[in-house]
């Protein structure tokens, strides 16, 4: 088990080679023109600024020399001053934020953060939930209406799920608001009298003991969190059924009745962790997807995490951003992958031990 | 737990039944205002009340700041911040365009007879947010500071011409008037240091505050007549020089200008943070996400009446939309496709009315008609007769300040090495053309016959939009609203491709017997950048009417990537483009500079000696300070640019405003950046 | 030869299971696959009775039916003289303590994630008959009894080789001491080295421990080694059924005969002589069976009679049960 994990460790600095390497590969498919262009307001009045930009910013280096550069950074020779790469946790400058992309990182990943784990139980637990009751009650009614969900979840855009959501609860109840927070609670939470423990504001709240703050911030993000699950739901619903139909199949578990075990303990104790695996997989994939930003879904209800940041980063052209987005989500994959793996293996002694 | 399941299948049928009828629902019917009120007058109630009168909510869908520094900010995002936070020393009276107000002055400047030297009185006891206490030498500081940053992606050319001469755009030509330091700060901070200083010198003494006097005197290197325009404007702003110093700015030495010139705003330190005079401080600065401004206690008038102004960066339409409905965002963000959407929940509106230059009177909405264009879409209430209670403000058909114009390049670059994609063979045979194609007169005219701008205006803009007949604006020197213009007449275009000579023979296309332009046809490429549906729909409506007028003359749209789009027009590739521009200051100088001796005129490959000619009128209109005089001297150039069909204008478009019926005091002054909020007010 | 004052442990009489078939929107019910369409039978205790049969022909789902994992659709199983149809609940509950069952795959018998301890001492924890302490000592006893070395209780069944696997759910089988273990094509899966042990080991209990057995296999070299009777089914239908000498020496039903003729015998020159029947054609679909004689649609000597009506499952012979027109 050790080994395992320390095998898995190992290889994730060569994982993230691999990421840079892609990602900067990504980066000489623009130009040096093409990407000072991307800096230059309209178009310069003079030709010669796009020369100018194109040897501040060391376009015209070969090619190992730029990628040093944009790993390890390089000192400014003007200043003096030492620039880190990414290394150093300098994913470049964002033009659509107008701020350092790891800054906007910092800001927006904690709510993203805290999005996800407010979205992660009902998500999975009812999605698992429903398709365990569609598997056992396979052909029944149940099944039926639980399959005619998971076909209206998963052909409902999300697009139009969230702004279906946001006429009805929003403009028309009232109930619920797009955003992070009331304006005047947003006060709150900015002033000095508020303590920012943990960076996720819900658990700043209670921390500060502000509950009313807390529910405001819950009632912010139900729809998001409403939208997430739904969609997801049916995709949950679909591979625990299959996974629990195939599993009740299953010798072991016919041998589990054949002994006299009551039905409850067969599904719950032989079957239900045995169909879990698969489902461990996809929840392992969902929650990778929420930490790596829901575009659609943030951009909606304008919930400002990593997801509306990188949206609006690409459709703003925003080349560094994007890749510097695109480095994080990396990052996240792999240490997601790393924690499902380990978490494999907790729950799969076939894994844990071969 | 079956429960549980029933609910949330009948929340999604629910849901979707909600959908079908959503659409209309609307907030209460109130009784609205008096639908006979002036002009102007926006004190009579509206009889909406927002639910917090002192807080103003925009739903932006961008709250992209660039930069907050005055001196850097070129785009309205930021300048709608500035303006806000900042203040000028003279600024736009109401929403007049061309009638200034002193605000940081403490009355309008005098100006010596030659009119190069402008005496500022500066306001005495105005603060700044952080407390310091603005002195003339904040005001000379501001404006050395900004022309001493300089950049060509900063709008400081606009101030550099009148300091430091006509076409001195960038700071770095007082080191090397070649060029060849633009934007390149280290080879800047090479050069000569004598060179140097004596650039900062310069422009040190052009700018002269004394602090014991109460004033600021500005010498300029010759008359400029749009000099209080320009600097009405954000890049005029005063800043605390104090805190400027603190906060890692230039230290006003003439030893270190050199440091900080070219900034881009991801360097500058005052990018992020904000103190100026203005009405409002900045309270809040999350880029990208919310920025919020708050009443200033200490300001030298009465504080405004709104106590937080926010911005909400909210990109998704419908979004915005269910804010604006709900009654949680006062001012948003409307896309031209969803106007309708807007516009069925309007109740009272003002239509712009072109011949006084102002805005009609308010009036209730009895009717709608969905179908119809611009403002016919309403119709007002007759007297007695109640409105239907829309929710929303309408503010309708006022021309904006930015244009299209069609430009040919008189000179297409092409050569063996590099061969132009666009013009086919490159040679007068019916399947290209050749470089200098449209260096001929005839052509160009001919292309502003065939061009139909009754489709563009009304199926491209929905009627929202006016024809331009000359590259000045209503309510600016030069602008005659009766000019010569190109109107949509195919046989007028038939006739001038018939008086082309391209084969240089003396012979006219048109009798010519070896064949010209009109027997052998041509093919060129309109490019257009992706996404710029309004660029691609002109290029169309141009190909469809050459091609009505004889089936040989062929012109091809084609859609390249922003980038690629750049650089092809960069490197005078372009046969054919729309240019579009939005004016920084309104007056004619800075329409025709970028078309003719600037910016597009260089993307056309115009002749030196066409140049010549516009450099001659534009120089003597800029440096002349009488109104009436200069309407005259741009009216040459409006003849030269007509005559020689260097562009043909196409449209400007007009305002299409949504507010809540509640939110007063708003000012329609299309040169600011966004709105101004110091007058705004919630009923 | 049986003996008839042999005790019957177990009796089944007409057992039928169908299954349904639904189709459409509204999952109406469009026919049924039959899979045990009437068997009767009886099993004697401390005998190994042989189900043998061709893959599909319902011998599985006899096995199951009988341990009331599926609901019969008719029919009556006395199992000690209760019939289990009729219990419900916490009665059939506690008969499944005296008949247990063992499967053919020994890779998805075992629950994956349940160590071998576990799996043994299951049954054990589910009735009620041992706790703690008690159980462990019973499980290493268990493992002991089928050949596995105790000190792998605590390991999980992906490290065993797959005779183990079945060694592991035989030891699970035997927990409960029952009287009556339906063998579901127990070595079938193995490899014929360890197929030889398996069975031996089972034989070894038996008598241990006067176990009865349900062989079921499709395998009739292996059943003829085990069994003291056997049955011979097609398409859900029992078709003969005999002591094993009297089957394999005078088989009198022609499928009986088919498949004896298909079995290699290791004598190369017993094997030349012999006639083989070949069947002609597909096993007919079970969700709807031929009329009157379940085979008549393979059957070399069928007749007209042999549509008409089904043959009645009759003693010809002492012991020997057979269901065909055509014997007489």
């Amino acid at each position: 088990m050790t080994t395992y994990i320390i095998r898995r460790l190992l290889l994730v600095p060569v994982l993230l080679f691999g990421v840079t390497v892609l990602i900067f590969a990504m980066l000489q498919f623009l130009s040096p023109v093409e990407r000072t262009a991307l800096y230059v307001r309209d178009f310069p009045k003079n030709d010669k600024a796009i020369e100018g930009l194109i040897k501040r910013y060391g376009f015209d280096q070969p090619i190992y020399v730029q990628y040093w550069t944009w790993l390890v950074g390089k000192v400014d020779k003007t200043s003096g001053v030492r620039e880190g790469g990414i290394l150093f946790g300098n994913f470049g400058y964002s033009r659509s934020a107008s701020q350092p992309v790891a800054e906007l990182i910092a800001r927006r990943f904690p709510n993203t953060l805290d999005l996800t784990i407010w979205t992660v139980a009902p998500m999975i637990l009812i999605g698992i939930w429903m398709g365990v009751q569609a598997a056992v009650h396979h052909n029944g009614f149940i099944d039926q209406a639980a399959r005619v969900f998971s076909i209206v979840g998963t052909s409902f855009p999300t697009f139009v799920f969230g702004l279906l959501m946001l006429l009805i609860f929003y403009a028309n109840l009232h109930w619920f608001s797009p955003g992070r927070l009331s304006d005047a609670y947003n006060q709150v939470v900015d002033s000095s009298s508020f303590t920012h423990y943990t960076s996720l504001l819900t658990f700043d709240a209670l921390l500060n003991g502000r509950f009313d703050i807390f529910l405001d911030a819950l009632r912010h993000m139900f729809l998001p969190i409403l939208t997430l699950s739904y969609i997801s739901w049916a995709t949950f619903l679909r591979v625990t059924r299959g996974s629990m139909l195939e599993t009740l199949r299953m010798e072991y578990v016919t041998t589990a009745r054949a002994m006299g075990l009551p039905e409850r303990d067969v599904i719950f104790k032989h079957a239900q962790p045995n169909a879990m695996l698969p489902v461990l997989t996809l929840a392992g994939f969902s929650i990778v997807g929420l930490l790596g930003g829901v575009l659609i879904t943030e951009t909606v209800f304008n919930y400002p995490g990593i997801g509306s940041a990188a949206a609006r980063a690409a459709t703003s052209l925003d080349v560094v951003a994007m890749l510097g987005f695109a480095l994080f989500n990396g990052l996240i994959l792999i240490v997601a992958n790393l924690v499902v793996d380990v978490l494999y293996a907790f729950v799969d002694p076939r894994v844990r031990l071969s | 737990m079956r429960k549980m399941f029933t609910l949330l299948s009948l929340l999604v049928v629910a849901s979707m039944a909600l959908a079908a009828c959503g659409g209309t629902s609307t907030q209460a019917p109130a009784t609205g205002g008096d639908a006979t009120q002036a002009p102007g007058d926006t004190s009579a109630p509206s009889g909406f009340h927002a639910a917090d009168t002192t807080t103003l909510v925009v739903a932006e869908s961008e709250v992209g700041i660039d930069t907050l520094d005055p001196a850097l900010a070129y785009d309205t995002a930021s300048g709608e911040i500035i303006q806000n936070v900042y203040e000028t020393l003279v600024f736009y009276d109401g929403d007049a365009t061309d009638k200034f107000v002193p605000q940081l002055a403490s009355e309008m400047p005098t100006v010596s007879a030659d009119g190069t030297t402008y005496t500022f009185k500066i306001r005495s006891g105005v603060k700044f947010h952080n407390g310091d206490v603005m002195t003339p030498s904040d005001v000379a500081y501001s404006f050395q500071r900004g022309l001493l940053q300089g950049g060509t992606s900063s709008p400081q050319w606009l101030l550099t011409e009148p300091f430091y001469g006509v076409g001195v755009d960038d700071v770095s030509l007082l080191v090397d008037p070649e060029g060849n330091l633009y934007d390149d700060r280290e080879a800047l901070s090479a050069a000569d240091p004598a060179t140097l200083v004596a650039a900062c010198e310069q422009t040190k003494a052009a700018i002269v505050a004394d602090d014991a006097a109460g004033t600021v005197t500005m010498t300029l290197k010759q008359a400029w007549g749009p000099f209080l325009p320009t600097i009405a404007q954000t890049w005029g702003s005063v800043m605390d020089q104090k805190w400027v110093v603190e906060n890692g700015g230039w230290d006003g030495s003439c030893d270190t200008w050199q440091n900080f010139y070219g900034m881009a705003s991801a360097d500058d330190p005052l990018s992020g943070i904000a103190n100026g005079t203005g009405a409002f401080t900045l309270d809040k600065f999350a880029n990208g996400e919310e920025i919020d401004l708050v009443r200033f206690a200490d300001y030298w008038r009465e504080p405004s009446k709104l106590e937080r102004v926010i911005f909400k960066q909210v990109p998704e339409w419908g979004t915005r939309f269910a804010m604006m409905q709900a009654g949680d965002a006062d001012l948003a963000t409307v896309p031209s496709a969803n106007r309708s959407q807007m516009d069925a929940l309007v109740g009272i509106y003002q239509v712009f009315d072109t011949a006084s230059n102002t805005y009609g009177p308010e009036q209730e909405v009895c009717g709608y008609d969905e179908t119809a264009l611009g403002a016919a879409k309403f119709t007002p209430c007759a007297a007695g007769e109640t409105g239907n209670g829309g929710q929303f403000r309408l503010r309708i058909g006022r021309p904006v300040i930015s244009m299209d114009v069609l430009l040919s390049n008189w000179n297409i670059a092409t050569s063996e090495e590099s061969p132009n994609p666009y013009i086919g063979s490159g040679k007068l045979d019916g399947n290209g053309i050749p470089a200098d194609f449209f260096s001929d007169v005839h052509i160009r005219k001919a292309f502003g016959y065939c061009f139909d701008f009754d489709t563009l205006l009304n199926d491209v803009f929905s009627g929202e939009a006016v024809q331009s007949f000359q590259l000045p604006l209503a309510g600016m020197p030069g602008y005659f609203p009766d000019t010569p213009h190109y109107t949509f007449d195919l046989a007028q275009c038939e006739a001038e491709f018939k008086l082309a000579d391209l084969d240089k023979d003396g012979i006219a296309a048109g009798d010519d017997p070896e064949g010209d332009v009109w027997t052998t046809g041509f093919r060129v490429q309109m490019a257009y950048n992706q996404g710029n549906s309004t660029r691609q729909t002109i290029a169309e409506i141009l190909a469809g009417n050459l091609a009505s007028v004889n089936e040989l003359f062929l012109v091809e749209t084609l859609g390249l990537p922003w980038p690629a789009y750049l650089r092809s027009q960069r490197a005078k590739q372009l046969p054919l483009m729309t240019g579009g521009w939005q004016e920084d200051i309104h007056d004619p100088h800075n329409w025709y500079q970028p078309y003719t001796t600037g910016t597009y005129g260089g993307r056309q490959s115009l002749p030196d000696d066409v140049k010549a000619q516009f450099r001659d009128i534009l120089e003597r209109g800029v440096s002349e300070t009488d109104p009436a005089k200069r309407a005259e001297i741009y009216k040459e150039a409006n003849t030269l640019y007509y005559d020689l069909a260097v562009g043909i204008p196409l449209e400007v478009t007009t305002s299409h405003g949504f507010s809540q019926r509640w939110l007063q005091g708003v000012v329609l002054n299309p040169i600011l950046s966004g709105n101004y909020y110091y007058p705004m007010y919630k009923e | 030869m049986t003996t008839s004052n042999e005790e019957t442990i177990l009796q089944v009489e007409d057992l039928k299971m169908h299954f349904p078939i639904y189709r459409g929107v509204f999952q109406r019910q469009v026919g049924a696959v039959h899979a045990v369409d009437g068997i009767s039978f009886d099993v004697r205790r401390g005998e190994t009775l042989g189900l043998v049969g061709e893959s599909g022909c319902g011998k599985s789902t006899t096995g199951r039916t009988i341990l009331q994992l599926y609901k019969p659709t008719a029919g009556q199983v006395h199992f000690n003289g209760v019939d289990l149809v009729s219990l419900k609940g916490e009665e059939l509950r506690m008969m499944r303590r005296k008949m247990q069952m063992i499967f053919q795959d020994p890779y998805a018998s075992l629950n994956p994630r349940m160590t071998v301890a576990d799996t043994v001492g299951e049954p054990l924890m589910v009735h009620n008959v041992a706790t703690g302490k008690e159980i462990q000592e019973r499980v290493q006893q268990l493992l002991e009894l089928v050949g596995l070395n105790p000190a792998f209780a605590s390991r999980y069944p992906h490290e065993f080789s797959g005779g183990q696997r079945q060694r592991i759910g035989v030891a699970r089988a035997l927990a409960l001491q029952p009287s009556f273990i339906v063998c579901d094509e127990p070595i079938s899966a193995l490899d014929v080295s360890i197929q030889a042990q398996v069975v031996n080991l089972l034989e070894e209990l038996q008598e241990q421990f006067n176990l009865t057995y349900l062989f079921i296999a499709h395998d009739l070299s292996m059943v003829r080694h085990i069994s003291k009777r056997v049955a011979v089914m097609y398409l859900g239908v029992i078709m003969e059924l005999a002591d094993r000498d009297d089957l394999y020496l005078h088989p009198l039903h022609p499928y009986t005969q088919a498949l004896l003729s298909a079995v290699p015998i290791p004598d190369p020159v017993a094997d030349a002589r012999r006639t083989r029947t070949i069947l002609e054609g597909d096993v007919p679909s079970p969700v709807n069976p031929p009329s009157g004689c379940r085979f008549r649609t393979r059957c070399p000597i069928a007749e007209k009679i042999c549509a008409e009506s089904r043959p009645d499952f009759r003693e010809v012979s002492s012991g020997h049960f057979v269901a065909c027109h055509m014997v007489k």
